[in-house]
This record gives structure tokens, sequence and C-alpha cells, in this order.
């Protein structure tokens, strides 16, 4: 049964999260015992949901029906204006074009709605409307001083985590314990800063700031939070500090800075995460915060550009993947080195992942191109997108039937280093991955293989460790496998690192790439092993002094959370240690001798 | 057939090598000594009618070429290097992309039996490789010029920071000195040098000395041979005595100022040691810290709280090339030295011969390890003892109370003391200035070196 009305008024208020309808309509619908639904039509789609209503008595129609006060929540971002209004409550249909119906600005559609509801019927819909609109709104200014007791909020920092996530960094004083909720609000969308999307942290400099003026304050008053899904561009965005006193005041947010690379080495540079807060503070907060950004930094596939320096191999037999940043004058070791000790049989790529240094980069190819006369390909990367992806870049160009992926600070001791691995690889089809026996520059181990372990300062976490680091090896020719091997040197067939889809891209920066595609690789049935006949010189950095204040320490905990997430109940388990292969005792000299220059 | 078998062989045998020789300047630029060496070798050579040619690299008083990284400006046997302005001195490499075809071009032209390499600076080590590559029969031969390939403080194993003597390299005592650079970086250094050092066939090594640290630092013993630097050339006969000169003796000099005018030094007059006037002892050479002017001068103050009477000291060189601070401090060391020091200033590196023959005996206090000065090929050419520190390439040029006397090094009070008891006892330098062997003479170092190319080159 229809009935009719006309709508007069209506606007979308952002402040209530729907449309705020006014206009008349037939009498009897209020009466319906079901509930009743809302259907806005729009150009691109409608809309369904239950309303909010009231009915007060109008002069000018009083012979036909009521005055209406409709609310329809709508939370989407993208809206446009309705074309048409449908109400249903059991048989009643109200039907409603709303081309003729006036479009008011929020507040005045609310002040309008105001004054009529005041002589509207009562219900428990009714009181609700008054609630909704008699709450007070953001006009644009940060109100938390007209607080009866006092409560302080300071945004140090917040950073937009693509496509409408907010990354904050902040602090709160509520001396008093007033603080009810503290929402955000951008367009209709609105998120609480509570226990599931924040993590308290210390900021002993506030607290200390206001001990004057107020006792027992707890240092813990800053706060990092997470809000994955709040942000609208050109939408306004503020924060609405409830009281339990019933009083509502604003905060204006209006500094966010992009995001990046940057931005997570700030993020992670607050860090100073402890055995409790690690795991908290990184599911909630750091985890999917640093994700959405790196996802999105990486959205697109990174450009390059390919230069070949000398006469290649037509057919290579492995390419050898170098990726560079900052320090290119690697490059001009490993060639002077190389050009004695590798067989032009393979290819030499370097990866260029640092675009500021990309014309010197170019000058000392040719340079050392025109001294050594080893030829190798330089591809340059047009951003600078960490570890994972230009190694992918590199496996993208590669031709040879296997790659090496290898460190720019690696540099060959055995001249014969490459020909052993090959030769252990193409040996046993189980072994999916070789690595290398790599030792410092005073002959100490540096890496000999990578076994799991957790460790209980951070958060039970799975670490790769290398055993035997800093010691002198005994003298072994063999092969011997191992949980994991460095992406320091790292040999596997071109075809098996493709099906693996190379290196995870998740990672950022640079930790645990080489351990989850070892893993990868495991998942497949493979083993790892390393080769000690082939041995390197690998001049790793040094310790990153004071740790575990330092944005790269945090970083390497962030990439440890994501592989906790994906390998931690595989990593150990009992079934990945049988049928590894035994120890290898090569003899020496097992390796035709080959002339290593073509 | 015997006959002509024998002079073929007597032939070979005898033959000179053709012979590329390159050093890291020019001698019509400077005149270190590696490029005197280099310019004496090639000279001689020359003066044997062998074929030679000289590489030597331009500073800045030669116009380069565009496109043109050889030239030729000062004859046909004679080439000139216009290197760029990034050599990379920490590691000796040289990053002009030009130089290894302009050279490589240059060997596979010229095919010289034997290149001597006089330096590695500003060609880069990389160039031994490039002149394989281009004439692998060519057989290379590199005199070692101090420890430059072990030590990155100008090649003097001294420590950057307490100017203490330096037994030994390792990457943490390196890095030490030079902050700016980590441990791992002198681990590349050294493998880089190692690496194009493999393509040298022969080390030759001035001293004793000098090998044993080369050795030390892993070049392969079958590859180092001792052989003393060509002698510096010396105009005339160097054997007689300069003529006597009635000049008086110039005063001392206080407030660093040169007794000598514009034209150069005054002659001083001449006679034999202990002939009733004081023992000159003569200081020829830069003024720098390393070679221990600071010992001297403390050396002629103690001589004057001593009250000695029968000796001098007079410096024959330059400051004026040191830092401002340091300059400072001669001069007022030289103010408050008293009468027994006299600075004469700079000199003519071609006066050195005159100039040391009118002195007793040569002061060499240098408080770094020193390889085979060429002061002290230039004091045994003109017949003059040595005093010298008691360390390094030094000790084992001068053999006490045979060529010379040694002191404590750095020490000004062991320094006084030897010259206080030589101005007691002027018979006793008279007794060495007279069995003093006189050094190699050109040809016969010329013919140590023919030797030593053809003990390389294939039969």
């Amino acid at each position: 049964m229809s009935f009719a009305g006309n709508i007069e008024s209506l606007s979308f208020c952002s402040a209530l999260g729907g449309w705020l309808v006014l206009g008349w309509i037939g009498f009897g619908w209020d009466d319906q015992q079901t509930r009743c639904e809302a259907t806005l039509t729009f150009a691109n789609g409608t809309i369904v949901a239950e309303p909010i209503a009231c009915v007060f008595d109008r002069a000018d129609v009083r012979k036909v029906g009521t005055g209406v006060v409709i609310f329809i929540p709508d939370q989407r971002d993208v809206r446009g204006m309705p074309q048409d209004l449908t109400l249903r409550c059991g048989d009643y249909t109200f039907y409603a074009a709303l081309n003729s119906a006036q479009a008011l600005e929020q507040r005045t559609q609310i002040a309008h709605a105001r004054s009529l509801i005041a002589h509207a019927v009562r219900s428990e819909q009714w009181k609700t409307l008054v609630a909704m609109l008699q709450r007070p709104m953001f006009t644009g200014n940060d109100t938390l001083d007209d607080f009866e007791r006092p409560v302080f909020l300071q945004l140090d920092d917040v950073f937009l985590c693509p496509p409408h996530g907010l990354w904050m960094f902040g602090w709160m004083l509520d001396p008093f314990s007033i603080v009810k909720s503290i929402v955000v609000r951008c367009g209709s969308r609105q998120a609480l800063i509570g226990p599931s999307t924040s993590i308290p942290i210390s900021r002993a400099d506030v607290r200390d700031g206001f001990a004057d003026r107020f006792g027992g304050l707890s240092a813990k008053c800053g706060f990092l939070a997470y809000l994955p899904d709040i942000y609208v561009p050109a939408e306004t965005l503020y924060i609405e500090v409830e009281t339990i006193d019933g009083e509502v005041g604003f905060k204006a947010l209006t500094a966010i800075s992009s995001a990046g690379v940057d931005t997570i080495k700030n993020i992670l540079g607050r860090l100073d995460l402890g055995y409790d807060e690690l795991i908290r503070g990184y599911d909630r907060v750091v985890g999917p915060s640093i994700q959405a950004i790196n996802t999105f930094r990486l959205r697109n596939r990174p450009g390059y550009t390919v230069m070949r320096f000398g006469a290649l191999s037509e057919r290579p037999t492995a390419s050898i993947i170098v990726p560079l940043y900052g320090r290119i004058d690697f490059m001009e070791y490993q060639l002077a080195f190389f050009s004695r000790t590798l067989s032009r049989d393979h290819e030499l790529i370097y990866v260029l992942d640092d675009p500021g240094q990309l014309r010197q980069t170019e000058r000392l190819a040719a340079s050392c191109l025109a001294r050594f006369q080893h030829p190798f390909v330089l591809v340059a990367m047009t951003e600078n997108l960490g570890y994972a992806p230009a190694n992918n870049v590199g496996l993208a160009v590669a031709r040879g039937d296997f790659v090496c992926f290898l460190n720019s600070d690696v540099f060959p001791d055995e001249p014969n280093w490459l020909e052993y691995m090959l030769e252990t690889a193409r040996t046993d089809p189980t072994i999916g991955i070789v690595g290398a026996l790599l030792v410092f520059e005073d002959e100490t181990t540096q890496h000999d293989g990578c076994s799991y372990e957790r460790l209980s300062e951070f958060g039970h976490w799975i670490f790769c460790r290398h055993p035997n680091k800093g010691f002198l090896l005994q003298d072994g020719r063999d092969v011997h496998p191992v949980d994991g091997v460095t992406g320091a040197c790292l040999l596997m067939s071109a075809e098996l690192a493709r099906a693996v889809g190379g290196f995870d891209e998740g990672y950022v920066i640079g930790d645990f790439e080489d351990a989850d595609l070892c893993e990868k690789v495991k998942a497949l049935g493979r083993f790892c092993v390393v080769d000690r006949r082939a041995r390197l010189y690998h001049l790793e950095r040094q310790s990153q002094g004071n740790q575990q204040a330092s944005w790269r320490f945090n970083l390497t905990l962030y990439n440890a959370w994501l592989f906790q997430k994906r390998w931690a109940a595989d990593v150990l388990a009992p079934s990945r240690l049988i049928s590894a292969p035994a120890i290898i005792q090569r003899p020496e000299r097992s390796l035709q001798d080959t002339a290593l220059h073509g | 057939m015997d006959d002509l078998a024998n002079a073929l062989y007597t032939s070979a045998i005898t033959a000179i090598p053709s012979v590329l020789v390159m050093t890291h300047s020019h001698p019509r630029e400077t005149r270190g000594g590696a490029e005197i060496a280099a310019l004496t070798l090639f000279q001689a050579l020359k003066g044997r009618s062998a074929q030679t040619w000289f590489l030597g690299c331009a500073g800045v008083k030669s116009e380069s070429r565009l496109g043109a990284p050889l030239t030729q400006p000062y004859g046909r046997d004679d080439y000139l290097y216009h290197p760029g302005a990034d050599f990379d001195y920490l590691k000796f490499a040289n990053p002009d992309p030009n130089f290894p075809k302009a050279l490589g071009k240059l060997v596979a032209d010229l095919r010289p039996d034997i290149v001597h390499s006089h330096h590695f600076a500003r060609f880069g080590v990389e160039s031994f490789s490039v002149i394989k590559r281009h004439s692998p029969n060519t057989r290379i031969v590199l005199s070692l010029h101090e420890f430059l390939a072990i030590c990155n403080h100008h090649g003097q194993m001294v420590k950057t920071n307490t100017m203490h003597l330096c037994d030994r390299e390792s990457y943490s005592a390196c890095a030490n000195c030079f902050p700016q650079y980590k441990q791992r970086d002198f681990f590349l250094r050294k493998r880089y040098i190692q690496t194009f050092f493999e393509d040298v066939d022969v080390f030759i090594a001035p001293s004793h000395f000098l090998a044993e640290r080369f050795r030390d630092w892993g070049l392969p013993a079958h590859k180092l041979v001792v052989l003393e630097n060509m002698p510096p050339a010396a105009p005339g006969h160097h054997a007689a005595p300069a003529p006597q000169d009635t000049a008086p003796p110039p005063p001392a000099v206080r407030r660093g100022k040169a007794a000598s005018s514009a034209t150069g030094p005054a002659p001083v007059a001449v006679t034999q040691p202990g002939a009733g006037r004081p023992l000159r002892f003569g200081f020829f050479g830069q003024m720098s810290p390393l070679k221990g002017i600071s010992v001297l001068i403390d050396a002629a103050k103690h001589l004057n709280t001593m009250d000695v009477r029968g000796a001098t000291i007079e410096i024959f060189g330059d400051y004026s090339n040191q830092p401002p601070t340091f300059q400072t401090a001669v001069i007022e060391a030289l103010a408050e030295a008293g009468q027994s020091i006299v600075y004469h200033g700079a000199y003519d590196n071609r006066d050195v011969h005159r100039l040391m023959r009118q002195i007793d005996a040569i002061v060499v206090p240098s408080v770094w390890w020193e390889n085979s000065p060429v002061v002290i090929q230039e004091a045994f050419t003109n017949g003059k003892p040595v005093i010298c520190s008691d360390i390094g390439g030094m000790a084992e040029k001068v053999v006490p109370g045979v060529n010379g006397l040694h002191f404590v090094a750095g020490q000004a009070t062991s320094l006084a003391r030897v010259i206080m008891g030589l101005a007691e006892n002027p018979g006793r330098l008279a007794e060495i200035t007279a069995i003093m062997q006189r050094p190699l003479t050109t040809d016969a170092a010329l013919d140590a070196h023919l030797s030593l190319y053809r003990s390389i080159l294939p039969n």
C-alpha cells in the first residue's frame, strides 16, 4: 500500500554519518509494527538501511499526513545526490522523487531538524534522533580546552598508510580520568583509538612537563595507533573526545604526512618495545601500518633500464645478481677480482637500487670495463625499492640457467667458488639452494649456513643465527645441509627461483627475505646446503651500535614479525629434518680444471 | 758453425733489451727520488744506444690535448700521460676510462721487452694488467719507493696520530690511523693492489729493509730483488775536492732568514776535517717533520748549551711547503738555536754535489724508516760520510765506522753526542772519509739492471 508524501529537503551529514531528510508523509506508516527499510537510489547504485524517524504535527498537511524527520545511515565515502527515496514498513510503501528536494548544508539541516523534532511524537526513535541531533558538531576548532576538567591531547605525527590507513604518534594526559572515548572521524568513517588499534608507550618527557601541575601522572601517556580504514581524501579529519560527564570536544587533524620508506624509518625509529609490548605492538600497530605503506609503495612494477658493458655470453650458465646501494665502489672491487676468477660463461648483473648515484655508477662502469675488460650488465632502477625488488628485477633480466644472488660486499677467495656451487646444485636434484662459506676479512667465519632459534627477549620469535660466526673454521671440504642460507651468496636454478616468485617483497629494505626464500623452496620438498669449498669474503656491515633503539633494528623486528606469521609453524617441524642430504665429503680438486677466461 | 753459434749466443746475452721506463711524474716538472731514478735509468740506457722510451705523467705545467691521453711534448721517445683529477689514492686505482686503451696501444706498438715502472701512482696498479693484456711477452719490473702499497700514510709506515713508527700493517691498525675508513676498506685495498701486482714479474727493492717489509706484506720472495736505484748523475769528476774558497763562513742566521742571497747559498770555505776549523755537518732536503729537522735543530741547541765550538750544522733546504704551524716552529727554533746552526735556505738540486763537497759529513736525521734516500746516494757519490738515524733503510745503507755513524732515531741529544765526539776527535771522521768505498758508477748500476732484465726475459 503506497502512501502520499513529499521530501522537501535533504542533506548528507557527515557529523551524523548519514542522510537527514525532512518532509511530510501520509498517516499510518508509523503504526506498522515491523522494522522499516529505507532505500536511497543513486545514479551508481542504491543503499538500503534501517532509518531512524519521527513524526510531528504540521498544520499545512494535517488533513493528509504529518511532518517527518528521517535519518538514513550511509557510511560510504563517495555518494553523490540520491535520485529517490523509498520507505517500506510492512505493507506501507512511501516513494518520493528527490529531484525537487533542497540540498541544504548539514549544519542548517541539523538546526532545522532540531527545531522540528522539539514538537515531535515521543518515541524511542525520537530519543535517538534527539541525542544525535543535539550532539556537538565539529566546526573546525579545537575545543578540548572547554572541558570542565582538563584533558590534554597532542598528535606529534600522523602518517598516511595508503589507501585509507592512518598511523598516529601522540600522547594524552587525563589527570582526572574523565575520558570515555577517543574517536577519529573522517567523512562518514570513524574509528576508535583503543586497545585493539593502539599501544601505549612511555612519554616521560610529557609527564615531566606536567608534573608540577598534576601529581600521579603515568609516563605511559603516549600512544602509537594504527587505524586501517579511516582516511578519506578531501574529507575533514578530526578527533572527537567524549568524557564520562557527557562532554564532547574536538581536535582538528590537519598535518598528515605522506608515507614512504622514510615514513617507515620514522615509525620504526620511535619504537622501543620490550617483551610484553612487542607482540601486541607489532600485531596491532606496527606490522599492519608498515605492511600498508610497503604494499602501497610497491604497487607499481618498478621501472628500470638495462645497460650492457662488454661482450656477454650468448647463453650464460649462471647469472650472478648483485644489488648495489650506497657503496657503488664495491662493484669496482668485485669486477677487478672477478676479472681474474670468474668465467665469461657466466653473466654478471649489477642492479643499481640507488637512483641518486646513477651517473657516477655509469661512469664507474665504463671505467671498470676499460680497465678490467670483464663484461657485465648494469640495471638501473628508477626508484630505490630495497633488496627484494632489486633482486627480483635482476631475476627478470637474468638469462642463465642458474642464478646466484650475491651481495656487493662479497668478494671471492677461492677462484672456483661458483663452479663448486654449480657442481653441487647439479649433482643432487633434491638440493634446491646452495650457499657458500663466507668469512670476514680476518678469516673468521661469517656464514656457514643458518639455523633457527627462538629468542625470548623478542617475543619468542624465530631468528636466523649463524653458528660458529666469529670462529676459525676447521678445514672441512664438505657439503652440509642447513636450515637456511644467507642471500649474501645463494645459488639456485633460475626456473625454481621464478617458480617460487623470487624474493617476497613484503619484507622491507632487507632482512629475512633469504630465510623466506629458503622456506618456500623447502615447502616444495627441496633442501638447502652449504658447499664449504666455495669460500668467499663477506665484509658484513658492522653491528648497529645501540641496536635496540635504532630504526634498523626495529626493521629487523618487523621483518621477523612477518616471517613468524608465515612460517613459524613450519620452520621447526620435525618432518623438515627427515631425508635431508647427509654431509657430503668432496675430494679436493674434484672440479675439472677449466680455463676461467673464455 | 760453433763460432757463429757462439757469436749469436754472446750477442744474445749482451743484447740490450728494449725498455719502457715509467714514472708518475716527469723530471721536467718535479725532481723527486722516483723520477730522478727513472730519468737516470732512461738516460743511461740511451747512452748504451738501447731502444728505450720514457713515459711520465703531466702535472700542472703541461697542457693536455682534448681526446689525447698521451702526448709527446718532450721528444720522440718521451711520452706524457695527462691524468684526470679523480685518481683513487687509497687503492691506487685510475678511473680514467681512456688510459687503458691509450697505454694498451702504446705497448702494443712499442712491444718493449721490459717495462720498468718506478711508480704506479697516477697510472694506477691496473696498468700492469693492461700492459700484459696488450703485450703478453713484455716483462714488468716495478721499483718500490717507500711503502706505498702497504701504508696509506704516504707510504711511510708512521702512525698518523702519534707519528710513532709502525712495524706492520693490519686492518685494525690502519683503520685506527684513518678513522674515515673501516677495516674492510683496508682489506679491499690490499686485495686490490695485490691482484694487479700479480702481473709484475720482478719487484726491485733498493734495500733489504724494504724487501723484508714487502715480503711480510705478502709479495712472493722469489719475485723480490734487492738492487740499489741508479745513482744520481754527478757532473764531472766527483773524487777531487772542491777548490779552496777564501770567503769567510756566513754568520749564524736568526729568525729563519737564509744566509744566502737570491742567487743561491754562498760558498763555504773547505778544508780537510780536523784542519783546525769547525767540522761542518750538512742537512740537504725538505725541512719536514718526518725528515727530522726538529731533531737536527734541537741537537744544535744542545751543542750551544755545551758550548761546543768544533762543529756547525748547516741546513740546505726549504720549509715553505710545510704547514704554517710547522713553519713558525722552525723559524722560532732556528732563532733559538744559536751559533751552531747556519741556515742557507733552498738550493737547486743541480748544485747538490758542489755543496756537499764543501761539507764534512751529511746528516740524515729522518724520524721515519726511509728506504734508500737519494741524499745518502748523493753523499756517497761525493765521498762524504753520513750520520743518520739508526732505523730502516738508512741504518742499512750506512755502516758505522765504514761509511758513517748512527744515532738513536728521534733523539737530539744522541745526535749531539755523535757530533761532539767527532768535534773532539776530527781524525775519526777523516779516517771514515778515507776508507769509504765509492758507490756503484752509473755504468755498473746499469749493468746490474740489464743483468736483471735478461734474467727474466725468455731465452
